[in-house]
């Protein structure tokens, strides 16, 4: 059974420590490297940018007409943004 | 102070939106599997505008809201854990959680995949997985400073390459 192969107790401690090793390094990437990231994709980075800002606008308008959002239901009772 | 929040996001360099959105698509391998990286971002920008998630004075908002998607990622595994009615006897350890843990083992499965062609980054990253510190993970796997530095380069340019558009193997 796969759930019996995961090894609770060892895998989900590893991982966030490796995701705190790697978040760290996306904290600290040089303007040159995330161009360089998104021209090897052949993304547009004022297109990405918008993307992000998009999202973080619609959570500002959702901030302005829920003051107080709904924290317990997250994520399934918001509307959420969604790419 | 909530407005803070809002004129901090509404001036937020085009970088730091590149970084926030690879750091969301990275903390969203850490969450089930039905929840997208756009909900957890979407979210910690909410309590960050709510002040129920306080912008302590001083740290960056990028750095902030990291902070906060990686807690929310806690806690959603926290109400999963709650919505099926598993005995916790730590609530706040996730370690005894069998879906938790298998959900990591697919993210660190992918994360390996993304490197199975590196041999140098596969130690580095199998070496944080052991909590080894950079300098034990040089000593075990007999690299140089430069072997160790350059792998974590490739590896922050990797994710970014990842993180910044819609794939992941």
């Amino acid at each position: 059974m796969v759930v019996a192969m995961t090894r609770p107790g060892i895998r989900s401690p590893a991982l966030v420590r490796l995701l705190d090793a790697i978040e760290a390094d996306l904290l600290t990437a040089t303007a040159e490297e995330l161009h360089d990231a998104l021209h090897a994709n052949g993304r547009d980075p004022g297109g990405a940018c918008q993307d992000i800002r998009a999202l973080l606008e619609a959570a500002m308008q959702q901030e302005d007409d829920t003051p107080m959002p709904t924290l317990r239901d997250w994520p399934t009772s918001t509307p959420l943004y969604r790419h | 102070m909530p407005q803070d929040v809002r004129a901090a996001l509404a001036t937020m360099s085009a970088e730091d939106l590149l970084r926030l959105r690879a750091i969301a698509r990275l903390r969203a391998r850490a969450l089930p599997a039905e929840m997208s990286w756009s909900d957890l971002l979407h979210e910690a920008v909410l309590r960050a505008l709510a002040g129920t998630r306080p912008w302590p004075p001083g740290v960056p908002l990028l750095a902030f809201l990291a902070g906060v998607m990686r807690s929310l990622c806690d806690e959603q595994w926290r109400r999963r854990r709650l919505q099926d009615a598993l005995p916790a006897l730590e609530p706040t350890n996730a370690t005894d959680d069998p879906k938790r843990a298998l959900a990591a083992t697919e993210a660190i499965a992918a994360i390996h995949r993304l490197f199975a062609a590196d041999a140098v980054a596969t130690r580095v990253i199998t070496g944080l997985l052991s909590d080894m510190s950079p300098e034990a993970i040089r000593r075990h796997y007999c690299l140089t400073s430069v072997e160790y530095d350059t792998a974590r380069r490739r590896m922050r340019r990797a994710m970014l390459r990842h993180g910044l558009t819609w794939s992941w193997p």
